[in-house]
C-alpha cells in the first residue's frame, strides 16, 4: 500500500451553496481538532483495509449521533421516501436515506473536502472529489447481504473543486446508470475508489449480536464465515480501496438494530479500467 | 534474547494493554478469537490518518497474531504449533481469554445458554493449554525451566473470591473460583517441572482497578519466584458475601 503526503490541517473558507450537488464548506474546525484517535490500523488480511475506533472526539460524536437519531425518530417508510429512512434500495434489507439537506448539520463533517482528501491520501488514490454517501439502518434480523467488492461505476454531474466535494445528486442524475432528467447536465462516469462504513447510534455491541461488516477472501465465501468481522461499535470505522478483491458484506444482526453511515470516493473510469480491466468493473444490475 | 509470551485474550482490554506496554520486552504470541487486535502485528500496523506515510514508533515491536478458538482442542494445538514455529519456545503463558455472561439463575435463558461456554473458555481452556505446553515443551527440561524462570499467570477475578450481590455473576464467578483452585493444583503439580503457576484476581478494570495495575501484576509475577499465589487487586473494602 502506498500513502500520500500529510493532509493540510486547516479547512478552506467556502462560498455559498452551489446549484449542483456540490458541497461547499464554511469555516469549520480543522480535522485535527475533531479526530480523537490519531492511531488508525492499516491491515492486510484478507485484503488491505483500515480500521479505527474512537474516531471523533466525544462532543463531536455526540452531535453526529444526535443528528442521526433525529432522522431515525421520523420513522421508517416501507416505500421510497425523502427525508426519512426508507426502503430505497431494492435487494438490500435495510432502510436508507441521504444526508440532511442542511449543510450545517453535524453529519456533513463527513462530506467536507478535508475528510475526502484525508481518505484519498490514506489509500493513495487520485480521487475525483465525487462523493456518494448515505445513512443506513438495519432492523433486528435484517438479512445478510451478498458478498461483493463495491467496484461499481458511479455517475455524476457537475464537478468538485479543490475546496469542495461533488455530492451525488441521484434525483438529477441516476448514480448507477447515468440517466439524467434534463439535457442540461452531461453525466460523467467514475468508479468507486474507496468505501467507508462508520458506525454510530448503536446499542452496546456484544459478541454474538451480529451486524458486523464481514471481510472475505473470496466472493464465494459464505457470508456468515468472514475472514474478518468488524463489529458495529459506535464511533468506529472500516474503510478500504475498492478493488476486484475487496469482498465484504453486511452480516445479519440477531439482537440489536445496526446503524451506519456509508461513504464512497471515486476515481476516473479510465483509470479503473486501465488498472483492472473494464470487465472487472461490476456493472449495476437493472 | 526476549522472553516468549503466549497471551490469550489478546484483543481484550487487558491483552491490548499488555501488548502495548510490553511488546518491547517480550516476543508476544497474541491469541485472539473473533475480536480483532488493536496493536501492531505481522499483518497490520498503526498509522496517523493525517500523516499516513509517517513512520510510527509503536510499530517497532509488532506482536505475532494468532486467530484461534481455544475452546477447540485442535485450535489449541495449532496455536501452540504456530508459536513454536515462530519462536521455538514458550517462557510465559498468560491466560486472559474470558467469556462473561451475567443474569439471574432463574429466568435468564441467556445465562443458561452461556454456561458451558463460560466454563470451557474461562476454566478448562487455561488448564488444557497449560497441560499442552507442559507436555510439549516443559515436562522434560526442569533445570532449563528454572533457569529461564518459566511460569503461567492465569487471569482470574475477585468474583471468584466473594459474592457480589445482584450482579448475576453466578456462573462467571464459579468459573473464576474453579480457575483459582486449578491454579493452586497446577502450581503443585508443575513444581517438579520447574514451572511456577500463579493467578491475578482483579476487581473490574478499568472502572475499579486501573488496567495498568493488572498488567504490572502479571509482569511482577513473571519476574518473581513465587508459585501458588492468587494476587488480589481491589480498591473497595470487602463488604459483601463469602
Amino acid at each position: 500500500m502506498t500513502f500520500g503526503a500529510p493532509i493540510a490541517l486547516a479547512d478552506q473558507i467556502g462560498s455559498p451553496v452551489s446549484q449542483t450537488g456540490r458541497h461547499e464548506e464554511s469555516r469549520v474546525e480543522p480535522l485535527d481538532a475533531v479526530l480523537a484517535n490519531r492511531r488508525w490500523i492499516r491491515a492486510r488480511y484478507p485484503f488491505p483495509h483500515v480500521r479505527a475506533h474512537d474516531v471523533l472526539g466525544p462532543e463531536t460524536y455526540a452531535t453526529v449521533e444526535a443528528s442521526f437519531k433525529a432522522i431515525l425518530a421520523r420513522g421508517l417508510a416501507e416505500t421510497p421516501a425523502k427525508g426519512k429512512f426508507a426502503r430505497n434500495l431494492s435487494g438490500y434489507d435495510a432502510y436508507t436515506t441521504t444526508f440532511p439537506e442542511d449543510r450545517g448539520d453535524a453529519l456533513w463533517l463527513f462530506l467536507r473536502r478535508a475528510w475526502h482528501d484525508m481518505l484519498a491520501a490514506i489509500f493513495g488514490v487520485a480521487a475525483t472529489g465525487d462523493v456518494s454517501a448515505g445513512l443506513h439502518h438495519h432492523m433486528v434480523g435484517s438479512s445478510s447481504g451478498e458478498v461483493h467488492n463495491d467496484l461499481n461505476p458511479g455517475w455524476f454531474i457537475g464537478e468538485a473543486t479543490p475546496h469542495t466535494v461533488n455530492l451525488s445528486a441521484n434525483d438529477r442524475c441516476n448514480y448507477k446508470f447515468g440517466t439524467c432528467r434534463d439535457a442540461e447536465h452531461l453525466p460523467r462516469q467514475t468508479v468507486r475508489a474507496v468505501a467507508l462504513i462508520y458506525y454510530l447510534a448503536n446499542a452496546r455491541w456484544r459478541a454474538g449480536d451480529g451486524g458486523e461488516t464481514g471481510l472475505y477472501e473470496e466472493r464465494t465465501s459464505a457470508v456468515d464465515k468472514p475472514a474478518v468481522a468488524v463489529p458495529p461499535i459506535n464511533n468506529s470505522l472500516v474503510a478500504f480501496e475498492c478493488t476486484p478483491y475487496s469482498f465484504h458484506a453486511f452480516i445479519s444482526n440477531r439482537r440489536q438494530p445496526r446503524n451506519s453511515l456509508v461513504f464512497w470516493l471515486h476515481r476516473p473510469y479510465e483509470e479503473a479500467a486501465q488498472r483492472w480491466g473494464e470487465r472487472r468493473i461490476v456493472i449495476w444490475k437493472r | 534474547m526476549k522472553r516468549v509470551c503466549l497471551l490469550t485474550g489478546a484483543s481484550g482490554k487487558l491483552g491490548t494493554a499488555f501488548c502495548r506496554k510490553h511488546a518491547k520486552e517480550y516476543d508476544i504470541a497474541a491469541v485472539r478469537n473473533r475480536s480483532l487486535l488493536k496493536v501492531p502485528t505481522q499483518d497490520q500496523e498503526l498509522f496517523d490518518p493525517l500523516s499516513p506515510s509517517a513512520q510510527l514508533e509503536e510499530n517497532a515491536n509488532p506482536v505475532f497474531a494468532i486467530a484461534a478458538n481455544l475452546e477447540e482442542p485442535s485450535e489449541r494445538v495449532r496455536a501452540l504449533e504456530l508459536v513454536l514455529a515462530r519462536y521455538g519456545r514458550v517462557d510465559l503463558l498468560v491466560c486472559a481469554a474470558v467469556h462473561s455472561v451475567c443474569g439471574p439463575i432463574v429466568g435468564s435463558e441467556h445465562l443458561s445458554e452461556s454456561m458451558l461456554r463460560q466454563f470451557t473458555l474461562n476454566t478448562m481452556a487455561p488448564l488444557y493449554l497449560a497441560a499442552l505446553i507442559v507436555r510439549r515443551c516443559w515436562r522434560d527440561c526442569a533445570a532449563e525451566n528454572r533457569s529461564v524462570n518459566r511460569n503461567i499467570v492465569n487471569i482470574s477475578s475477585t468474583s471468584g473470591l466473594r459474592v457480589y450481590s445482584d450482579r448475576g455473576q453466578s456462573v462467571y464467578a464459579a468459573t473464576k473460583a474453579a480457575l483459582n483452585v486449578l491454579t493452586l493444583h497446577m502450581a503443585e503439580e508443575f513444581s517438579p517441572f520447574g514451572v511456577r503457576v500463579n493467578a491475578v484476581a482483579p476487581n473490574s478494570f478499568p472502572s475499579i482497578v486501573p488496567t495498568g495495575e493488572v498488567v504490572d501484576a502479571i509482569r511482577h509475577l513473571d519476574q518473581g519466584s513465587q508459585t501458588g499465589e492468587i494476587v488480589e487487586l481491589d480498591r473497595q473494602p470487602q463488604l459483601e458475601g463469602i
